[in-house]
């Protein structure tokens, strides 16, 4: 082995195992989500563009996305939504800047503030897209289908899955 | 006997010696002439010898061949991801995507630093690794059905590049993080990737910041390109952010670094005069347009323009020598202010075109006799073609018959074109050298 490989041996081992943690961290935090979080049915209203860094996906837009409320909010800005567990779907209690205490039968989802038009704040929650295989993406279009959201005690959450007439969405 | 070129001599020997390939064979030629005809001793042809020897080149082809080679390899790899294909499970695509960043930043590894094999292919490589992870991220984003903004994705991407450009000190790496910091510092504010956030999330200090860090980033690995892309991106980000009148501080203050940084490391200080230059000709360019932007100057514009203010009287102060660039370049800068700031409309328009003719007109004198910089006064002389040809459309496009119009444009730019090249060459062969 050459002098600069030895003396680069052990950084660029350090780097590789830098990105396998940056890697191991996306994967972990959404799976902590998903074992732990509540979960929670949401109502949507679904299109289908196509990205393209990420093949198709379902743009999903809930009932929750819009929240209308007296207080101003500035877009951009994180924001705690308190819902209500519902039959089947839950619904926005109340909406604050800081993590308000919680009763049994509500949840915490934390998300951003999209734009603020008159008394509504739009919400994003980074559940907006569910990805799909290539080419199949028109297929739920005419539908709108459930979304089961696992949401974790930080607010965090992540789709569990997606259902139509009440049945799991196989594409 | 014939003198031989040595590859290799020490550096003080060699280091006023910058020749081209085509000169030094001429020279040596000459030189086994000059000794045959006892011109000149033995000992005498040798040192000249020495003093000029065969410059090593690489083969850019290579380079560029492999370079493309790496980056397709990446683009399939992101495409692979898009394609989400369903015959996969989700545990094989991340199986695939982690075994390829491990096999080919060890295949980079091998073949750049380990004896026998090819530098240039382990560079490549190390860029295509690179490029996977980025992959990676996405692909994992999507198992998830997380819906990472393109802004988190890069800052992910990127602290995993520098990583890695930190650990093998490679300078195609360094651009690569230097491009992902870039579109990252663009991507989250702007909408220009991400639409689905309308907010103004990253502040100037944010910017700043990153920006600052990706200039550190590009000394630390001695990459001039690295700089030059960081410099770019900025220039970009301010021309969004902070309109006309920002940009123009931003070229002024890179213009005040170069002359202190001219002395030392002129690779990368060529960056900071090309780039200040491009930046401060376009925002000036832009205010002589009745439509320009210059009567909404977001605060950003002046915090930019403060601190290159500051960076001015600082060189002005320190390297007197140069006070007369920082004396114009703070009065260009007056101008652009009092364009955007005091004037009406027709008066900010007048103002801008007298402010840009006397940048121009003091950016060729300090190209030709100050600075020496043929490429200096080349960007200003196409600026100088573009701004009247703007000015033509400007004023006849409503006042003549569109065929008169074209035709007498077509004639006027055929003669001024012939008269500036004359005057272009005049003025360079007239440079002190």
């Amino acid at each position: 082995m050459t002098e600069i490989a030895s003396q680069l041996k052990k950084p660029f081992l350090y780097a590789i195992a830098l990105q396998m943690a940056v890697l191991a961290g996306l994967g972990s935090f959404n799976m902590y989500v998903l074992t732990t979080g509540r979960t929670a049915v949401l109502k949507t209203i679904p299109v289908d563009p196509w990205d393209a860094f990420r093949g198709d996906y379902l743009a999903l837009s809930y009932d929750i996305s819009t929240i209308k409320t007296p207080i101003q909010f500035k877009p951009g800005e994180q924001l705690f939504v308190v819902l209500s567990k519902g039959n089947p779907y839950c619904s926005v209690s109340s909406v604050s800047r800081e993590r308000p205490p919680l009763s049994s039968h509500q949840l915490v989802l934390k998300g951003r503030v999209a734009y603020v038009y008159n008394n509504e704040v739009h919400m994003h929650y980074g559940l907006e897209r569910y990805y799909i295989p290539e080419g199949k993406g028109s297929l739920p279009n005419r539908t709108k289908p459930d979304v089961e959201v696992a949401i974790d005690q930080f607010g965090h959450s992540a789709i569990k899955q997606i259902r139509m007439n009440g049945k799991p969405l196989i594409l | 006997m014939r003198l031989k070129v040595p590859r290799t001599f020490p550096r003080l020997i060699t280091m006023n010696a910058s020749i081209s390939r085509t000169f030094q064979r001429q020279l040596l030629i000459e030189i086994n002439r000059w000794q045959e005809e006892k011109l000149i001793p033995t000992e005498l042809a040798s040192l000249l010898v020495a003093r000029y020897p065969e410059p090593v080149t690489k083969s850019r082809l290579v380079t560029i061949l492999l370079m493309l080679g790496s980056i397709l390899m990446g683009l399939g790899a992101l495409l692979f991801i898009g394609s989400n294909w369903e015959h996969l499970t989700k545990l094989v695509k991340v199986e695939l995507i982690v075994s390829a960043i491990l096999v080919t930043n060890l295949l980079a590894w091998r073949f750049r630093f380990l004896p026998g094999n090819s530098p240039r292919l382990g560079s490549g490589l190390f860029v295509t690794g690179n490029i996977f992870f980025g992959a990676a991220i996405w692909l994992i984003s999507q198992i998830f059905n997380q819906d990472l903004s393109m802004s988190d994705g890069l800052m992910l991407w990127s602290i995993g590049a520098a990583g890695m450009a930190l650990a093998v000190r490679e300078a195609p790496l360094a651009c690569l993080t230097a491009g992902l910091i870039a579109a990252y510092n663009l991507s989250s504010p702007f909408h220009i990737f991400d639409s689905s956030i309308s907010a103004d999330r990253q502040s100037l200090l944010q910017f700043a910041l990153t920006f600052g860090l990706s200039v550190w980033f590009a000394y630390l690995l001695r990459s001039p390109w690295s700089t030059i892309i960081t410099l770019v991106g900025g220039g970009i980000w301010i021309s969004i952010n902070a309109s006309a009148l920002g940009l123009l501080a931003y070229g002024v203050a890179l213009f005040a670094i170069y002359l202190c940084h001219r002395l030392w490391w002129q690779p990368f200080a060529l960056g900071y005069l090309y780039t200040g230059t491009i930046a401060s000709l376009s925002a000036l360019f832009s205010m002589t347009f009745s439509y320009g932007d210059y009567a909404s100057v977001p605060s950003n514009g002046y915090w930019i323009a403060l601190a290159s203010l500051i960076t001015l009287i600082f060189v002005g102060a320190k390297h007197r020598q140069f006070a007369p660039e920082t004396l114009v370049a703070g009065l260009v800068m007056l101008g652009a202010w009092f364009c955007s700031a005091i004037l009406n409309n027709s008066g900010a328009v007048i103002v801008g075109n007298l402010t840009l003719f006397a940048a121009m007109l003091s950016l060729i004198f300090a190209g030709l006799n100050r600075l020496r910089s043929a490429t200096i006064v080349n960007i200003t002389l196409v600026f100088f073609v573009i701004d009247i040809v703007a000015r033509y459309f400007d004023t006849f496009f409503k006042m003549l018959d569109r065929s008169v119009f074209f035709v007498a444009g077509g004639l006027l730019l055929v003669v001024f074109g012939s008269y500036l090249e004359k005057t272009r060459r005049k003025l360079l062969d007239g440079m002190t050298v």
